[in-house]
């Protein structure tokens, strides 16, 4: 059982009965694959409450992040035999988050939201499609704020950039006869380049795991999912002749290239 | 130098130059070399070249998209394309040419 299954009022009335809810919610929403509908038997439910004052029950955890202050408190329980995951984020250190991503930080200064940690990324792209337990307008209102942002175009040119780093690797190898070197670069560049195709689909989820539901789901002419698993499972390689099989993933990068707008 | 570049020829863009799709066109850059914006309808032809198609084919599509009559296309068409040759840009791929029959040579 999932916290789907279970029901959002049903999560979040055992939540507030077991005192892990603020009383000063702006937001309480599910994150990540079970708000994807992606869970399997063993997901744990990620759930984000954001608030106006900081958190001041328990905690057994935290994530550092790069805002002030530099840490959201975290809790775990179960509800029903499922593992929720709790994260306590205040509103203010959102609105921190949402300064990383501007265009102008992108034009100007930080155009591959390095600036951004793995639990602030995680928080603006789960948000796009996260599950609302409480607070519907204020997740439209900051989902509209995140799609108007540079924050997809960051992580799509960090996608593409990664890419290029092992196309170039992937070409040098081959180059001096490393062809078992070249077909891991290989592997590598169609990973990051799928992400950057389904980043330009609005796909805001970079989570290695989720890449084949993503290219399923974003359908992309460039790459269908059919003709991406076939190279991802190296259907087509022939230890005979390693370099078809590399050629074609980097020509696919390439082609992938010319479509994601960043 | 391609001094005899033909209708004929296929070319693709190399795998590692780094390109960028932007609000304003294209971005392209030589592995460490500056990056230059490539104007519209060289972009075009960027993306036509996809190493099945032929210049000919390219100014084509080119004729289509701009509205201009195909021996303006073509004429254009190969003026990029040598320009982006000139570069290093571009990885020819045109087939090459069937050798002659013996047979016939010898008759």
């Amino acid at each position: 059982m999932t916290s789907v299954d279970l029901g959002v009022e049903q999560l979040y009335g055992a939540l507030r009965e077991k005192e892990l809810v603020p009383d000063s919610c702006r937001a309480v929403f599910i994150g990540g694959s079970v708000a994807r509908g992606w869970q399997h038997s063993r997901s744990d439910t990620d759930l984000y409450l954001v608030s106006g004052e900081a958190w001041e029950g328990e905690s057994d955890g935290f994530n550092t992040v790069a805002v002030d202050p530099a840490s959201v408190p975290t809790n775990v329980t179960f509800v029903d035999g499922n593992r929720i995951e709790l994260r306590y984020w205040q509103e203010s250190q959102f609105d921190q988050v949402l300064a990383k991503v501007t265009w102008d930080a992108y034009q100007n200064a930080d155009s591959f939201g390095q600036k951004l940690s793995q639990h602030e990324a995680a928080l603006l792209s789960r948000l796009t499609s996260a599950l609302v337990l409480v607070g519907d307008e204020w997740v439209t209102r900051r989902r509209e704020e995140v799609a108007a942002s540079a924050f997809r175009s960051m992580l799509a040119l960090r996608c593409l950039s990664e890419a290029d780093s092992w196309v170039r690797d992937a070409l040098g190898m081959t180059e001096s006869g490393d062809f078992a070197s070249a077909v891991l670069a290989a592997q590598n560049a169609l990973a990051a380049s799928a992400d950057a195709l389904s980043l330009g689909s609005h796909e805001y989820s970079i989570e290695p795991k989720w890449r084949a539901r993503r290219m399923e789901i974003i359908g992309s002419p460039i790459l269908p999912f059919d003709r991406y698993w076939e190279l991802a499972t190296m259907r087509t390689y022939d230890p005979a002749n390693p370099t078809a099989w590399i050629e074609s993933v980097l020509e696919v990068c390439r082609e992938v290239a010319l479509e994601v707008e960043v | 130098m391609h001094t005899d570049l033909q209708p004929t020829a296929v070319f693709r863009p190399r795998v590692d130059v780094r390109v960028r799709l932007t609000r304003d066109g294209y971005l392209v850059a030589l592995p460490d070399a500056e990056t230059f914006a490539l104007p519209e309808v060289t972009s075009f032809i960027w993306r036509a070249l996809d190493g099945k198609r032929t210049v000919a084919g390219v100014a084509s599509m080119v004729a289509d998209e701009y509205a201009v009559d195909s021996s303006e296309a073509l004429a254009d068409t190969l003026e990029v394309v040598q320009a982006l040759l000139e570069m290093g840009v571009l990885n020819d791929l045109t087939p090459a040419a069937t050798p002659p029959n013996p047979r016939w040579e010898a008759s």
